[in-house]
């Protein structure tokens, strides 16, 4: 059995299952590039992502599972898990045995396993829905976010459809990528600065405002910071605007 | 009075006593005035961009929470605190000696703006004090929502207070370009409305209710079927409740609640918890908010809408108050033995939704699930099952999950939300504690 290493694209993981089922192989594990903590004496085969071969394979489970059950797929590989991708493995292979009923199979530990990724996938998805804070830097807007899973991605369509006519740039800042809208479309690139932090007195201005907005809503005989932190953890603190700069790591 | 000549007064004359607040002042006393307006759901919209800002979807968004754990989704302000009503249990009564102000309507949309551009809300709260009158304080009202949807094309979600006491007219026209609209209800029966709040009455809050509630439901029809359909208030109307201030019986609010959801189709009925915010002798004096009650209600009208229970199965004349210590489904199993345990397997669903524990979520894996094998303790577990509760109720292929237990009174001891309460009761020691040593209470 053998250690598989990827580029950490889904077209990556992708060309590993493809060779994986020609080969009918069993993976010892499969990681990406870089996070390893590699078998000591296994054998370790570098898979260089292949296009045709993934796009033969994604094809493929559309027809025999569902396309929901691909997003679901996709959507586990953004957690970004250590060891996610022997659950993916499982959960296709499953799939290879149930077709369209894949789903339907919620006692299997496979597809347990993935629902449950892509579940958290979405529900922090859903909170960097709000928790992204754009700063306005000149003629854009600029929003620096720190995630556990790759979320830009899933970003994109949502906010081009809510601010169609600004330009805009969310960074996430420890994945050194970013996204970019144009007015017209959005757009993943790479992006290595350190954060953009020159913002003019307006900005500064309503930062203000909405620093005094949030503390004024908070009812004091209600007062409870662990339901706070609940809902929104400290590890999500750092980019926030309303937070007071002691109570976060330094950011903009 | 035409609709420029009272824009022309509205900033004239009083307009000279708070123009020398800074617009963060302005902020903090008129945001301070609303917070205690506790929905802030920014849910079950369909509002479209047209080329504009924003956009409004059916799921809604929290933006952050603040220190009470609050979600913050909207901007939730006061266009005004200078209220010339009285009501007893509220912050901004006119006899209250509170710093007063009101924003500009260009103020307000320009704020909104701003703030939503930058991703910090989902949209505007808009309500007000009644500011001279009812009718006075709605125009300025919608001119700000008008300046928003019209000038700066903002299709963001607007939830509109509707102000007891205005014209029908003004109310259909909040509606027509408000997302959500809502009246609130504020006291539970019509005797407690009149002796802590005189100046409004049962009529002044049901009449724009089911005035509102007829225009949402032609909106609704007529966009059956077209693309093209009218938007009024698509995210429906919604009303608020004070628990607490006044003697009624959790009983006759659920009863209240379930009527209001029957005959006016409303989304939400909110239930706050009565914060202490005056020393009114008419008021009951409380060392802090009833939490635990107001989570209660909250718990059961969750049972009402979602989980096909009726008042009349939660509670009755006799005992009219919900249970402080288990939450009001497992008072209801609890009285209800005999239709336990069920088998997973074969339950129906809405059999399911009756267990401790199992919410809706659960209850359709379940149905899911069984489809493709017979479902044991483990498969359970890993549809994400809680089971802390549950385990009494459910038969697994025929084997109980749990040690049966026959006595009710020790199976509720086992299924007590013990920390809740206990949680609950250091809140309130603290309170006190507090309250003895406040300045206010020292005597001079």
């Amino acid at each position: 059995m053998r250690v598989y290493v990827y580029d950490g694209s889904f077209e990556g993981l992708l060309t590993v299952f493809h060779g994986l089922f020609r080969d009918k192989a069993e993976p010892l594990a499969i990681h990406r590039r870089g996070v390893a903590a590699q078998g000591f004496l296994a054998e370790t085969v570098e898979v260089e992502a292949d296009p045709a071969k993934a796009d033969a394979l994604y094809e493929a489970m559309e027809r025999r599972m569902t396309p929901r059950a691909v997003r679901l797929l996709y959507l586990a590989h953004l957690s970004e898990e250590r060891d996610g991708e022997m659950r993916l493995f499982a959960f296709v292979r499953r799939g290879g045995q149930l077709g369209e009923r894949l789903l339907d199979d919620l006692g299997d530990p496979g597809v347990a396993a993935v629902m449950r990724m892509a579940n958290r996938v979405e529900r922090e998805r859903e909170r960097f829905l709000g928790l992204v804070r754009f700063r306005e830097a000149g003629t854009f807007f600029y929003a620096p976010i720190e995630s556990t899973c790759r979320l830009l991605p899933l970003l994109g369509d949502h906010f081009a459809r809510r601010f169609p006519s600004m330009k805009w740039m969310i960074h996430d800042v420890g994945r050194k990528e970013a996204l970019v809208y144009d007015e017209e479309e959005w757009y993943l690139t790479p992006c290595d600065l350190p954060g953009v932090t020159d913002f003019g007195p307006r900005e500064a201005h309503y930062q203000h405002l909405w620093r005094t907005y949030f503390d004024v809503a908070a009812v004091e005989n209600r007062k409870s910071p662990e339901r706070q932190r609940n809902r929104m953890p400290k590890k999500t603190w750092k980019w926030l605007v309303e937070i007071p700069r002691g109570k976060r790591e330094p950011g903009v | 009075m035409t609709f420029a000549a009272s824009v022309g007064e509205f900033e004239g004359t009083e307009w000279a006593m708070t123009v020398s607040m800074t617009l963060s002042e302005k902020l903090a006393v008129l945001a301070g005035a609303a917070k205690y307006d506790v929905s802030c759901s920014s849910s079950g919209s369909s509002r479209k961009n047209t080329g504009g800002t924003g956009n409004a979807g059916p799921a809604g968004i929290c933006h952050s929470w603040t220190e009470d754990g609050r979600c913050v989704s909207l901007l939730k302000v006061l266009l005004s605190n200078e209220c010339v009503y009285d009501c007893a249990y509220c912050v901004n009564r006119s006899s209250n000696d509170v710093p007063r102000s009101h924003f500009t309507p260009e103020e307000m949309a320009e704020l909104t703006m701003q703030f939503y551009k930058r991703n910090y809300i989902e949209g505007l709260f808009l309500s007000s004090a009644v500011h001279r009158t009812p009718d006075y304080t709605m125009e300025m009202m919608l001119r700000t929502i008008t300046l928003l949807r019209r000038e700066h094309r903002f299709s963001g979600y607007i939830h509109a207070k509707v102000i007891p006491g205005a014209s029908l007219e003004l109310a259909s026209r909040l509606g027509a370009l408000a997302d959500r609209v809502s009246v609130n209800i504020e006291l539970p029966s019509e005797e407690s409305l009149r002796f802590l709040a005189p100046q409004k009455s049962k009529h002044s809050v049901l009449a724009p209710m089911s005035h509102l509630s007829e225009s949402i439901r032609e909106a609704a029809a007529s966009g059956k079927g077209s693309s093209r359909s009218l938007l009024f208030a698509p995210a429906g109307q919604s009303t608020q409740l004070i628990v607490g201030a006044t003697g009624e019986s959790d009983f006759r609010i659920l009863r209240l609640s379930e009527g209001l959801y029957r005959r006016y189709s409303l989304k939400r009925v909110y239930y706050s918890a009565y914060v202490p915010v005056s020393d009114d002798r008419r008021l009951p004096a409380l060392a802090a908010p009833p939490l635990l009650r107001e989570h209660r209600l909250y718990q059961a009208d969750w049972l009402l809408r979602f989980y096909g229970f009726h008042p009349e199965e939660l509670l009755d004349e006799a005992n009219p108050q919900l249970d402080a210590a288990v939450d009001p489904k497992v008072a209801w199993a609890l009285r209800n033995l005999h239709l336990f345990p069920l088998e997973v397997n074969t339950a129906p669903y809405e059999m399911l939704l009756r267990v401790p524990g199992i919410g809706v979520t659960s209850a359709k894996r379940i149905l899911t699930a069984r489809k493709v094998r017979r479902l044991e303790e483990e498969h359970l577990r890993r549809l994400g099952v809680v089971l802390k509760r549950g385990r009494f109720f459910l038969l697994c292929n025929g084997r109980a999950l749990a040690q049966p237990v026959g006595d009710p009174v020790r199976l509720r001891n086992l299924l007590c939300d013990r920390t809740k309460e206990r949680a609950a009761l250091r809140n309130e020691m603290r309170r006190r504690q507090l309250l003895l040593f406040s300045p206010a209470e020292m005597p001079v």
